[in-house]
């Protein structure tokens, strides 16, 4: 699984955005935690925090709970969190089945979630 | 193959159809999967390649395939949880795997997934557990858990996927050079 963690200024706001490519399981979601952990640190105010999944290949439950976790964090600092999914199916698909399409703020594209 | 819980898949054959179906060797020959793996954080990963390799080996359709390496990946991580909680000897997961026929052309595929570690009710709060159960369930036709057969201490997860078409009897046993069938097709 490979993470970076980059500032994307759009329209005159601003979002940080944590790109997450390859497999999120058991063995790699730590990193996921740790870089929105740093994310939520990093973020300047009135920024908005992206998780952008697009290139991931398999979410499972711990990726599942991690967002969840990440969304919790969001609300509880009053800062914006948003996951961009792009309907790619290894993403969209576990995120339905678990009923969390209406708990996470999705997005299809990395444009989309950055507020404007 | 014996599961533990209630297994009605192996219904005697009411058709002659039906009994030259199962006898096909398209159907039969189909090579069963079996992999042991050390109970750690890696198993879930090398679980899911081989069982999306068997699966492709056996032309079933991409989507279902997705829906069954989800739901053994969420087997396999629980199992390992087990194992790390015991403190013990290292552990092994062992998964198997076998496609079996269903009356009126169709075939489905039972995944066991197993681990010896001595059974706890899991943390009150093991949100994963709590996610990766319903998940399980919502990925493939049945979950069954349980004991394993040889009332070895341990939990076994049977999972029974939903049915796909058969292959086209065109399609030989062993003839794993053919290309699947076209995606339009398959469900």
């Amino acid at each position: 699984m490979r993470i970076d963690t980059g500032r994307v200024v759009q329209a005159g706001r601003e979002a940080l955005v944590v790109t997450v490519a390859g497999e999120v399981d058991v063995l790699t979601v730590d990193r996921l935690r740790a870089a929105v952990d740093n994310g939520f640190e990093q973020l300047p105010d009135g920024a908005t925090l992206v998780i952008d999944l697009t290139d991931v290949t398999f979410l499972g439950s711990p990726g599942l709970q991690a967002l969840v976790d990440a969304t919790r964090t969001a609300r509880r600092r009053s800062e914006p969190l948003h996951i961009v999914v792009d309907h790619t199916r290894p993403v969209i698909r576990p995120i339905e089945l678990a009923g969390l399409d209406d708990v996470l703020a999705l997005f299809h594209t990395v444009d989309q979630a950055v507020p404007s | 193959m014996r599961q533990p819980g209630n297994d009605d898949t192996l219904r005697p054959d009411t058709s002659p159809r039906d009994r030259r179906h199962r006898k096909d060797p398209a159907v039969r020959a189909r090579p069963a999967l079996y992999l042991q793996l050390p109970a750690d954080p890696i198993a879930p990963s090398v679980a899911r390649h081989r069982v999306r390799r068997w699966l492709t080996g056996s032309c079933w359709p991409p989507g279902q395939q997705e829906d069954i390496v989800l739901a053994v990946s969420e087997a396999v991580s629980n199992a390992i949880e087990h194992a790390y909680r015991d403190d013990q000897l290292p552990e092994v997961v062992d998964i198997s795997g076998e496609i079996e026929a269903v009356p009126g052309g169709q075939r489905r595929v039972t995944v066991i997934v197993r681990d010896h570690g001595r059974w706890r009710p899991p943390p009150i709060d093991d949100e994963n557990r709590r996610r990766g159960i319903p998940l399980m369930r919502a990925c493939v036709d049945t979950v069954t858990i349980g004991q394993p057969d040889d009332n070895r201490v341990g939990t076994s997860v049977v999972l029974r996927s939903r049915v796909v078409p058969s292959l086209p009897r065109a399609l030989g046993a062993g003839d794993n050079d053919i290309n699947p069938p076209d995606a339009a097709t398959a469900t």
